[in-house]
């Protein structure tokens, strides 16, 4: 009697301390959409007289929240098993993030892996009878482009049941641009990644042009509504803008396909696309964006960023533009939002994200002299360890940090000449670049803010500076030469010590 | 009015006396070097274009006085885009704050040609008196030289901010050279 009667104290006290542990979990949830703190994160545009309106507190909470449901595999057409799409109608939905069922931080983290990898439920596409036809089409176009993975599968997209018997296809997770599918065909989350979205996004409008037959007359609407959707800034004036007025649907097509590891994103500039960051180290750094739009100072500022580029600054407010039409109800949209806990747990899981290792070992004496090079040239001053980042920004030339801005925010006061397209001509602009961190830089392979060069060694090529350079990254199709200015360290080093300097920058 | 006369009269004696007695001698060249630790490697660099004198006794030839200045934004350390920094606000700025001047407030002869030296430096409007020593020698043909090193602090300036790699302390270096006539 007497040692049931522990028992059961035992397993009350267990319970109430579970729980207890549950509920401060869930209490210490930051609440996203706090219009206070969205406007404190966000650095001001070059442009003072823009003012940006995010949407209401009660119009966001108002929007219908997403559900995470289990997905599948999406493979390369004509590389899934026999009868995938039949076994995939027959299965039930069933919805694998519940809030109840986190207890300990890995919960959290294994939770945020899934937000980071699911699909945008306001962008599934319904595999009806007319897509699945498609999907021969596709597959010649994308096996240009596209990756696969050893079994075939795409990494990057993903099957959804979310009603038995219709699968839709996922796209648009976080883990789109920001996972990479490396040699060995593991998937490095977090990293530069190696789907061009790009190109993806192209093949779509391709495919509804060539495959479907639909007129261009409709294709040019679709269009217009992705530029105002993803470029569109009218009060930026600058040639880019007047570009999207009159461009057929060939430049655009041409124009926006990129290349690995460059994305045209929302915010971006068509032609002047952006390198995709990688993910690593993030609790420690200050700013998000190449442009350090948003300041990270606590963990609800990252669910804040993760909830605005997962769809909800389109319903930001620009001096009396939007990029959509918003729905009047958002109750009864289809628009939908992340829920804070999912935010919550994806912010976790991106604070656990690391590089790998470079798997090319360096002779010591080269990585030391590398080493002493980085010193030597300054580099050390900006990326400076550990994180190889002095978390600061630089203005870009042609702004001129107002003083009330040099102690409001960390900034390293002098432009290193880069291109300064995004920081000023987009909605993204602030006058600022951050200075990127250098760990993992051996896995990239798109550098400078649009991507215009390829490896590490072009960095420090001295012909880039030259108008008659012809990028090794991306260029804008109507370009056929193009100097990549700007960030001219390094580039008289001779050949031993820029070797060294290079080797270095891969063994971090 | 005769005994004003008297008076006027030694004043202007005693004041030529003085002017005989000393005699300036204008650099006719002269740079500032320094030194200053960043990620535990020496970082070089100099500031070119000093300008100043040294008053000297007539009669012994010790320094009575010493002042110089450089300009601010003639700073060079081999990186192009670094000296471009540290002419900004944050570091110097040049723009507001050209000239960096130094005058010598009290001198002694210590050995030989060897003096120590107590010098109002300003950089920035921020005046810090520091000492140090330093050496004159003069030559057979009435050149001369003057060379000295101290060290400051550069955040007792503004120089910058505080940083887990740039050291606070700069070496200065300061050589100058001129003709005594």
């Amino acid at each position: 009697m007497k040692n049931s009667s522990y028992a059961v104290i035992t397993l009350i006290m267990f319970l109430i301390a579970t729980t207890s542990f549950h509920y401060s979990r869930v209490s210490e949830i930051p609440k996203v959409w706090d219009i206070e703190a969205l406007h404190s994160m966000q650095l001001p545009y070059p442009d003072t007289s823009l003012v940006m309106k995010p949407a209401s507190e009660a119009y966001y909470y108002a929007l219908p929240e997403r559900i995470v449901y289990k997905t599948y595999p999406f493979y390369m057409p004509g590389k899934e098993p026999d009868g995938y799409f039949e076994w995939l109608r027959a299965q039930k939905p069933e919805v694998i993030f519940n809030v109840q069922e986190m207890k300990t931080e890995q919960d959290w983290i294994t939770a945020g892996e899934i937000i980071y990898d699911m699909p945008q439920t306001n962008s599934l596409v319904i595999m009806d009878s007319a897509f699945m036809a498609a999907l021969p089409a596709l597959e010649k176009l994308w096996r240009k482009f596209i990756p696969p993975a050893k079994d075939g599968t795409i990494p990057f997209l993903s099957i959804v049941v979310r009603e038995k018997g219709r699968i839709e296809l996922g796209n648009f997770s976080c883990g789109m641009c920001h996972t990479k599918l490396t040699p060995d065909g593991s998937l490095l989350k977090g990293g530069q990644g190696n789907f061009i979205f790009s190109n993806y996004f192209a093949s779509m409008i391709r495919m509804q042009r060539d495959f479907r037959k639909t007129p261009d007359s409709i294709i040019n609407l679709r269009i217009r509504a992705f530029n105002r959707l993803i470029f569109e800034a009218p009060w930026v004036k600058h040639e880019s803008q007047e570009r999207l007025k009159t461009i057929s649907i060939d430049d655009w097509l041409t124009s926006f396909e990129t290349r690995t590891g460059v994305t045209h994103r929302q915010g971006s500039v068509l032609g002047n696309p952006v390198n995709i960051p990688d993910l690593f180290n993030l609790k420690e750094r200050k700013y998000f964006d190449h442009t350090g739009q948003l300041q990270q100072r606590t963990i609800g500022d990252l669910m804040r960023y993760a909830t605005l580029n997962q769809n909800v600054d389109r319903l930001n407010d620009y001096n009396g533009f939007t990029a959509f039409d918003a729905p009047k109800n958002p109750a009864k949209s289809n628009f939908s939002r992340f829920s804070d806990a999912q935010l919550y747990a994806l912010a976790k899981y991106m604070y656990t994200l690391r590089p790998l290792q470079n798997p090319t070992v360096y002779a010591k004496p080269v990585l030391a002299k590398g080493e002493t090079v980085f010193k030597e040239q300054g580099c050390v001053t900006c990326h400076t360890p550990p994180l190889y980042s002095n978390n600061k920004l630089t203005p870009v030339d042609g702004f001129e940090p107002p003083k009330n801005h040099l102690k409001k925010y960390t900034i390293f006061n002098i432009s290193v000449g880069t291109d300064p397209t995004l920081a000023l001509h987009t909605r993204r602009g602030t006058g600022y670049y951050k200075v990127p961190s250098l760990i993992g830089v051996w896995n990239r392979t798109a550098f400078m803010h649009n991507g215009g060069l390829a490896t590490l060694e072009d960095m420090f090529d001295a012909k880039r500076l030259e108008n008659g350079y012809i990028p090794t990254g991306y260029k804008p199709t109507w370009l056929k030469t193009m100097a990549v200015p700007g960030h001219p360290f390094g580039l008289e080093l001779n050949a031993a010590d820029k070797s060294a300097l290079i080797a270095y920058l891969k063994s971090l | 009015m005769m005994r004003f006369l008297q008076i006027t009269i030694l004043l202007i004696v005693a004041q030529a006396s003085v002017c005989f007695s000393q005699k300036k001698a204008d650099f006719e060249s002269g740079q500032a070097d320094f030194i200053i630790k960043n990620a535990g490697l020496n970082v070089k660099g100099s500031m070119q274009g000093l300008v100043g004198n040294v008053l000297l006794h007539q009669q012994n030839g010790t320094i009575i006085k010493i002042e110089g200045s450089v300009e601010s934004n003639t700073i060079t350390t081999g990186i192009n885009l670094r000296d471009t920094h540290l002419k900004k606000p944050d570091y110097f700025d040049s723009k507001e704050y050209p000239r960096i001047v130094m005058i010598s407030t009290q001198l002694q002869q210590s050995v030989g040609k060897k003096y120590t030296g107590v010098f109002d430096l300003t950089i920035k409007n921020v005046t810090k008196s520091i000492s140090f020593p330093f050496q004159f020698t003069e030559t057979n043909d009435h050149r001369y030289t003057l060379q000295g090193e101290f060290s400051i602090n550069r955040l007792d300036f503004g120089l910058g901010e505080e940083s887990i790699i740039l050291s606070d302390t700069v070496k200065i270096i300061v050589k100058m050279a001129g003709k005594i006539y």
